[in-house]
């Protein structure tokens, strides 16, 4: 008797290791690597119509082969002479770098800073965004002139301002004081400092 | 003459009872075991995928060929792996595959444990969103459903089908199977720094067990 106990008692162990590796070895899996595409507008072109408006080099002159995704520029000696037209821009050469066509939302101010040296109204201080897209024929102007509150730019009726990949627009920014501020003050100077970053998204 | 007799029928005696205790201790019951150990064999024996694109987009997502290339009843497997690039934001892809019991023993399906590969490329993980359904069909007719959705890295390790109430069972023998369809998307809209690759690498597992 004892050795059929036995017997029925290892029958049962091995019955039972049988199972427990069959449950704890069987597995079917799935992996999966996704990775995005690169979805990305830079500024790949850069120029200004006086050398009082500097940028800060990323490894180079932006190109498309070195694309900026944000640029600092900083003006410096911003004068403001009453009745003149002293005005300050810059061209920029945006280019779809990416991998699928955006649409170019807009701009994004990441930081921004006046360094007054004489006394000066800032609220003045104009930027005026002209946008051309000769590809989709799409253009925009934007008037900003409030420069304290300035926070960015978007650009309207973006869905027909669609970059293709490898597809650009010129967007020219020009600097300039309104003349609404102290007129007492013929002449005075400052220095801006001001980083942009172009935002786009999917075209959807 | 009485003593011979008294001793010799003593004897007989203790020769019966030797007899008898060996008898005892020598018989034997003999138990004819045959053991065959069971088999838990759960295998893919189907896969397909499909892309819904965003838009009008004149490109789309590219989903790469799978490892193994081919997954069909010929072809089975216990592991897939997928790669996907170009991930555009919007576009949705479905994976669905077919999961046989092959063994010899019913399965029944728990859940599935989702699982990231290191830490170093997941920048894509807080971006993408999956949503997964588990059927049962038997008889080539759907019975039982579990679906359930979320952000890759919200989804708990293991979700557990049972919980939800749904039982799917595998039945060995039979040409019943599970369909597991895994759609997902990302939904980083926002431009990526160019030097910047964004990827995940996950694992899905079906957890079974025997029924």
């Amino acid at each position: 008797m004892k050795k059929v106990a036995v017997i029925l008692i290892l029958l049962v162990v091995l019955l039972s290791m049988g199972s427990a590796y069959a449950r704890w070895t069987d597995s079917t899996s799935v992996t999966i690597t996704a990775r995005n595409a690169i979805i990305v507008a830079g500024i790949t072109g850069r120029s200004s119509g006086t050398n009082k408006i500097n940028y800060t080099d990323q490894g180079g002159a932006p190109s498309t082969s070195n694309p900026y995704l944000n640029i600092t520029e900083t003006i410096s000696q911003f004068k403001f002479k009453h009745g003149g037209a002293n005005n300050y821009y810059v061209t920029y050469t945006i280019t779809n770098t990416g991998q699928v066509p955006v649409t170019l939302d807009g701009l994004s101010i990441l930081n921004k800073s006046v360094d007054y040296s004489s006394p000066v109204y800032t609220d003045t201080i104009r930027i005026e965004y002209s946008l051309s897209n000769p590809f989709a024929g799409y253009s925009a102007n934007i008037l900003v002139t409030d420069f304290d509150s300035h926070t960015g730019v978007s650009f309207p009726n973006s869905q027909n301002n669609i970059l293709g990949v490898g597809e650009y627009c010129t967007l020219v920014v020009t600097y300039d004081r309104l003349e609404t501020g102290d007129k007492g003050i013929d002449k005075t100077e400052l220095t801006i400092t001001i980083t942009t970053q172009v935002s786009c998204s999917v075209s959807r | 003459m009485k003593k011979r007799n008294v001793v010799v029928v003593v004897l007989v005696i203790a020769l019966l009872l030797m007899g008898s205790a060996y008898a005892l201790w020598t018989d034997s019951v003999t138990v004819n075991v045959t053991a065959q150990s069971a088999t838990m064999d759960v295998l893919i024996n189907y896969r397909s995928v499909s892309v819904a694109p965003t838009g009008s987009l004149p490109v789309v997502t590219d989903i790469g060929t799978p490892s193994p290339a081919v997954i069909d009843a010929a072809n089975t497997t216990d592991a897939v792996q997928e790669t996907i690039t170009n991930f555009i934001p919007g576009d949705t892809v479905t994976l669905t595959y077919r999961i046989i019991n092959d063994g010899t023993i019913d399965v029944l399906l728990t859940g599935f444990n989702i699982s990231f590969a290191g830490t170093s490329v997941q920048d894509l993980q807080a971006d993408t969103h999956l949503t997964w359904t588990m059927t049962g069909f038997v008889g080539g007719l759907a019975t039982d459903t579990a679906t359930g959705s979320g952000q890759l890295n919200a989804i708990a390790t293991t979700v557990d089908v049972e919980a939800s109430g749904a039982v799917i069972e595998i039945p060995a023998g039979t040409a019943d199977y599970c369909e597991l369809t895994l759609v997902f998307y990302i939904n980083d809209s926002t431009g990526i720094p160019y030097s910047t690759v964004k990827e995940t690498v996950f694992t899905v597992e079906p957890v079974f067990r025997q029924n």
